[in-house]
């Protein structure tokens, strides 16, 4: 009684009402941390996709740039001169424009390369580039650098392109001589003429959904080509 | 004033308790419920940014990808195209004969009409005739068209993606590009 008239006077909280206070608190915290939670997981998406389709927007670049530059050289002494580009669904060879961060380091002045795109292990969609041996008469010579090859010469490093790819398709748009229409095709080997467009689905496991790309081929094979209206080809002049 | 002492009461120990009021508990409820609201709505603007600045760049890598096939998996001619890509984002393509800027223009169907009946109407009209009237081409050689002994012209092609965002409003993305075609 007399504790009592005490706390009464000095106006104090009883226990009670100071640990229904702290709940309640406690609660109302809970409540904002989760709901400011939320709101920071939520801005981490949005920077994670921005960073992502960025990314896209950097990879699809490049290989415009890339596809763009494929140059029609062919080998030398086989039956028939078939064009330096072999394309499957998979995987895609072919020879283009060195890049100049390759030749720098490459010590090379400029030139061609050879390159291969391909899905290597991990799921790594890669592009493998080589400088190009003149003599070639296939691509045999164009293998991917070993790791161990990497550390100790220093060929043209492999350019890592996308990772945690789940699905990849390559497709080729042309018309393989003068009397057949252009189709979209699975395969492009062993033909005399370049394709006209390359075509590249991928899926990556991150699930986001990637535009399919289309890139033209940009180089002609010859000066004052004839764009043939069949085709839509740019081809040597009948002579 | 009065209202807000009626509030108190007296307990047995001889205190008073004043309490809150509904109204003022709602009042303030209320307060930071429109306080958070505005906080949330913070970040969920910045992940909306996010968002459209994520559909912008697909919808320059379709255009581009589209642009790159145009004239090359069908023939180029003049005329407006449209088509979808999926469910939110559409193309437009629009494939103009282009005309060099010392050409004059070729006459509209309605400056024709007018011309027509001007010649019909009479003498009032034969001056304004010769200035309607489709001048010769400037790449001439002697009297030969040169322009016309082409395969080929010039085509200016505009492309347009148009895409939703969340909030509602359609945007787009346009590339402008020329491409050579067939003369028709």
């Amino acid at each position: 009684m007399n504790t009592a008239r005490i706390a009464h006077r000095s106006h104090g909280f009883t226990l009670i009402e100071l640990l229904l206070a702290i709940t309640l608190m406690a609660v109302m915290m809970g409540m904002i941390y989760a709901a400011l939670n939320v709101g920071v997981r939520a801005w981490d998406a949005g920077d994670a996709r921005v960073a992502e389709s960025s990314n896209w927007r950097m990879v699809e670049r490049f290989l415009r740039r890339e596809f763009g530059q494929v140059f029609p050289t062919r080998w030398r002494a086989v039956p028939q001169p078939y064009v330096a580009f072999e394309g499957s669904k998979t995987t895609l060879r072919y020879v283009s424009a060195l890049n100049l961060d390759a030749a720098l380091q490459n010590g090379a002045s400029g030139g061609l390369q050879w390159a291969e795109l391909a899905l290597v292990e991990g799921g790594v969609l890669q592009l493998n580039r080589q400088p190009f041996d003149s003599a070639a008469q296939n691509f045999d010579g164009l293998v991917a650098p070993t790791n161990d090859q990497l550390q100790t010469m220093s060929p043209v490093p492999p350019v890592r392109l996308v990772d945690n790819v789940t699905a990849f398709e390559i497709n080729y748009f042309g018309a393989e001589n003068d009397t057949t229409e252009p189709t979209w095709r699975d395969e492009w080997r062993d033909l005399a003429r370049l394709p006209t467009l390359i075509r590249l689905r991928v899926d990556t496991s991150r699930g986001r959904d990637v535009p399919v790309m289309v890139f033209a081929l940009k180089v002609g094979e010859e000066a004052g080509c004839l764009n043939s209206n069949f085709t839509r080809y740019c081809g040597p002049r009948p002579r | 004033m009065r209202t807000f002492r009626q509030k108190c009461v007296k307990t047995p120990a001889n205190r008073r308790v004043c309490g809150f009021t509904l109204l003022e508990i709602l009042v303030a409820v209320t307060l930071l419920a429109l306080a958070m609201g505005i906080i949330m709505q913070v970040f969920s603007r910045g992940v909306n940014g996010a968002d459209v600045a994520n559909r912008y760049a697909k919808a320059a890598m379709l255009a581009e990808s589209k642009l790159a096939s145009v004239g090359i998996e069908e023939v180029l001619s003049e005329g407006d195209f449209s088509g979808q890509f999926d469910d939110n984002f559409a193309w437009i393509l629009s494939v103009r004969g282009y005309v060099s800027a010392n050409e004059p223009p070729t006459p509209s169907t309605l400056e024709t009409a007018a011309l027509a009946n001007a010649q019909a109407s009479g003498s009032a009209g034969t001056t304004s005739a010769s200035t309607l009237a489709p001048a010769a081409p400037t790449t001439t050689l002697g009297n030969v068209d040169v322009d016309a002994l082409l395969f080929v012209r010039l085509y200016e092609i505009e492309l347009s993606v148009a895409f939703k965002t969340d909030d509602g409003r359609q945007r787009a993305v346009t590339l402008n590009t020329m491409k050579i075609g067939p003369r028709l």
